[in-house]
């Protein structure tokens, strides 16, 4: 092909304080080319990215479009040049119309709706999306804000479109809409880079795969010539720990009974019971009300109907416990880790003891030495990669963030943990090391409640598992039933 | 494992880091301002003026405390100042009829805390925006003050409640300088020592988080309104001891500037989730120095509004600076 696009990334480095993200990254890339970029979390992708999308400076290196040199110092800038970038959660102006949304860099003074929206019109029909250029942004399902935000990248001139983790709230269909769009666009001459931490989307996807460990490029190769074996030992840099498969267990006593919860249509009339040390799936597509009914068990949301049963260990056997105080006996890890797990700004220690004050009173005061002492010792048990727990969490990567969430719960000493998508945006080693850690505290006689979008993971972490559909309980499966083909075809 | 003191990210902002501290700059421009201005102004430096320049610090930092607490949730409460001059009216016609000092001073306590548990209510439990509440309540307060007066003062009150509440002690310490302080060090020990200081501070970074972990948010932000009014209440009773009596012009809105000021000044961050007494109470005398210095120069009135106004811009820009450095970019 004559006059492809043409991209060099040349010995960039990046260099934070106390960082160095980047190190001596070399990278060509040309049109209708798809590159998978992979890596644990912390390993450089999105710091690469947000060099090439003007967000970050880097401290070394240059890098060449189509054989110049260019300086990319802001997102303008690389705009100007060609680069397009898909965020992970798209990033728009919910109260306006796909169309502004789309033209939006290129507004200025009076608007020319007609014009707007043919162009929108335009770029939405080279990706055969069939989304009205009027419709309001924030009225769309997620994959179709995708799609908007790509046409935005295509219209202001994208030639090189960088996806960050596009997919990860997408269900099956959006994602496989999106994968024609990104191939059709290769086709187009465009080239592509796509992060992603599924090593299937990237097998199914790209043309070649560049791995990251520590800043740096460990290999880069056709896809189709690396197996999946090497990907994962070059990514963690070590052999993958798996979750044990176990022998069938037995329980005997009810920890918690959960009666005709009822909140609206989500959840409507559940009812089940977790027994001493079990870990209980609750499998579901998106909108099955799975994240209602543990937000709805631990008294976030008004309970319309039902009530919930604990066993405090106290002889009196199952007590109803009123929803407020619900909170005292459980842990709950939210799925939105940044929105309500935790206090971002704050220490570790901080963290790890905000829900467990009443612990630390002595008399009338707060006991902080003896709140840093404990942080120390369950950040090390549950093996927190961090310099020490006086560091804010907002400077530890997504796994080592969900790790000292288990751990503030894990001093608790809940009855019942509630657990929503352990390891979502967690990279593949530290996900692991949270599965057995799951396990092994059902062994030590905790019950789990655990909700997961991956089947993979329910069923490696369940001992019974049950199966919601639009807020109603559809089927119940013990560990030996856990199949893929049955809980798809319970749920839908 | 590595301690590290420096809590934020490590080293390479030496010069902010210093900013960053709010109570090492306001303790370092304090004590500078007092030596700069023992020098240029004679009557700067006497007995009389530093206590007169502390009795005003103490009417701006006593609501300014509670004003703290408020901010540290990312709050406003706009009606500390009406509220301080209706709860000491009210007050001080019932003081005036009963001549009892003790009826008094508990109904203006009593009016007082009563306005801030609406406030604390309308916020916390029926969600309202503090800022359109506040200012609303703020103003049926100004609607009764000069109601009930009739935009006079109420004054006839018994001998005892000035001699003690605008007295001092040995005659040195003023005993609203006194009271400012045990207001000062209590409401410190509660943000940093105990489970509501705690609890607070996470309802202000986040509140969605706050709540998994437990804390009961509603009553948290009921409470800061709560004592919010309660300060009130207490600047009431020793502004109208001072004054011998309560009229509506006690609680202007300039006197409100103070107050913000002071706690912005001191590293309270309107933001929310920052904060600290020490802070505030720096802020506060600053705030009565820039008072008290233009008195003494003589300039007028209306210009040192002018001067007060840029002083909070300049201190918004502080706060602003201070957040760009803590945060990410």
């Amino acid at each position: 092909m004559e006059n492809q696009t043409s991209l060099e990334i040349k010995n960039i480095s990046k260099t934070f304080p106390g960082v160095k993200a980047l190190d001596d990254i070399n990278i060509k890339a040309h049109g209708g080319e798809i590159i998978g970029l992979i890596g644990v979390n912390g390993a450089g992708k999105s710091t690469l990215m947000n060099i090439l999308g003007g967000i970050h400076k880097p401290s070394q290196g240059q890098i060449l479009i189509d054989g110049n040199p260019v300086e990319i110092n802001s997102p303008q800038d690389a705009e100007k040049y060609g680069i397009g970038f898909i965020h992970q959660e798209p990033v728009m102006f919910n109260y306006m119309t796909v169309a502004e949304n789309i033209s939006l860099s290129r507004l200025k003074g009076k608007v020319n709706y007609k014009e707007i929206n043919v162009i929108a019109k335009e770029y939405l029909g080279k990706m055969n999306c069939d989304i009205k250029p009027t419709d309001k942004v924030g009225e769309l399902p997620i994959g179709s804000r995708q799609m908007v935000e790509i046409a935005r990248a295509l219209s202001s001139g994208g030639k090189i479109l960088l996806f960050d983790e596009p997919t990860a709230s997408f269900t099956d269909k959006e994602k496989q809409k999106l994968f024609e769009v990104i191939r059709d666009l290769k086709k187009q001459g465009s080239c592509i880079f796509f992060i992603s931490h599924f090593l299937d989307e990237v097998e199914e996807l790209t043309d070649r795969t560049i791995v990251l460990r520590d800043g740096k490029v460990v290999i880069t190769g056709n896809t189709k010539d690396i197996t999946r074996e090497e990907i994962l030992r070059n990514m963690i840099g070590g052999e993958v720990a798996q979750v044990g498969n176990e022998q069938k267990r037995t329980f005997d006593k009810v920890t918690m009974k959960v009666e005709n919860l009822t909140v609206g249509k989500l959840p409507d009339h559940v009812s089940f019971e977790i027994r001493r040390g079990e870990v209980l799936g609750i499998w579901g597509l998106m909108g099955s009300g799975r994240t209602e009914t543990l937000r709805a068990i631990y008294g976030i949301d008004k309970v319309d109907e039902g009530a919930v049963y604990l066993d405090l260990d106290d002889g009196r056997g199952l007590q109803k416990i009123s929803f407020k105080d619900i909170s005292n006996y459980c842990g709950y890890v939210t799925e939105a880790r940044h929105d309500d797990g935790c206090m971002l700004p704050w220490t570790l220690w901080e963290n790890m003891a905000a829900p467990n004050l009443k612990a630390y009173k002595k008399k009338l005061f707060l006991d902080y030495n003896q709140q840093k002492e404990d942080s120390k010792e369950f950040a090390k048990k549950l093996n927190v990669k961090a310099p020490s727990v006086f560091t804010n969490m907002s400077a530890l990567s997504g796994g080592n963030q969900q790790k000292v969430i288990m751990a503030k719960w894990l001093m608790k000493k809940p009855k019942v943990f509630l657990i929503d998508e352990p390891t979502r945006g967690v990279d593949v080693g530290a996900k692991a090391e949270i599965q057995r850690m799951i396990r092994e505290l059902a062994r030590e006689g905790t019950s789990c409640l655990v909700v997961s979008s991956e089947i993979e993971e329910i069923s490696a972490l369940s001992d019974r598992v049950i199966i919601l559909n639009r807020g109603v309980i559809k089927g119940e499966l013990s560990r030996e039933e856990i199949e893929k083909h049955t809980l798809m075809s319970l749920c839908v | 494992m590595v301690v590290n003191k420096n809590q934020t990210t490590a080293g390479k902002q030496t010069g902010f880091a210093l900013l960053k501290n709010g109570n090492v700059v306001m303790g370092l421009v304090t004590i500078a301002a007092f030596v700069v201005l023992s020098v240029i102004i004679p009557q700067f430096l006497t007995v009389g003026n530093i206590f007169n320049l502390l009795v005003q610090a103490s009417s701006i930092g006593i609501p300014a405390i509670g004003l703290t607490f408020i901010i540290i949730t990312a709050g406003i409460d706009l009606s500390l100042p009406t509220t301080m001059a209706v709860s000491a009216i009210l007050g001080c016609a019932i003081m005036a009829k009963t001549q009892s000092t003790f009826l008094g001073v508990v109904s203006i306590l009593a009016i007082a805390m009563f306005i801030g548990a609406i406030n604390g209510i309308s916020v916390s439990k029926l969600k309202m925006v503090p800022m359109i509440v506040t200012l609303a309540v703020s103003t049926v307060n100004i609607g009764i003050s000069n109601y009930y007066t009739q935009g006079k003062s109420v004054s006839g009150l018994p001998k005892s409640f000035s001699s003690v509440f605008a007295g001092s002690i040995g005659g040195v310490l003023p005993i609203s300088v006194l009271v400012f302080a045990l207001v000062a060090v209590v409401m410190h020990i509660l943000l940093t020592k105990t489970i509501f200081g705690r609890q607070l501070f996470q309802t202000g970074v986040n509140e969605k988080a706050a709540r998994v972990n437990g804390v009961n948010t509603t009553k948290i932000i009921f409470l800061i309104y709560f004592i919010g009014g309660c300060m009130a209440g207490i600047n009431g009773i020793l502004t109208a001891a001072r004054l011998n009596s309560a009229g509506p012009t006690m609680g202007p809105q300039s006197a409100f500037n103070n107050i913000v000021c002071a706690c912005v000044l001191g590293g309270a961050s309107v933001w929310g989730g920052k904060g600290t007494i020490l802070g505030t109470v720096f802020g506060s005398i600053v705030m009565a120095l820039i008072t008290n210095v233009m008195n003494l120069m003589n300039i007028d009135f209306f210009v040192t509004y002018v001067i007060k106004g840029l002083v909070i811009i300049a201190v918004c820009y502080l706060d602003v600076l201070r957040n760009r450095v803590k945060g990410s970019r």
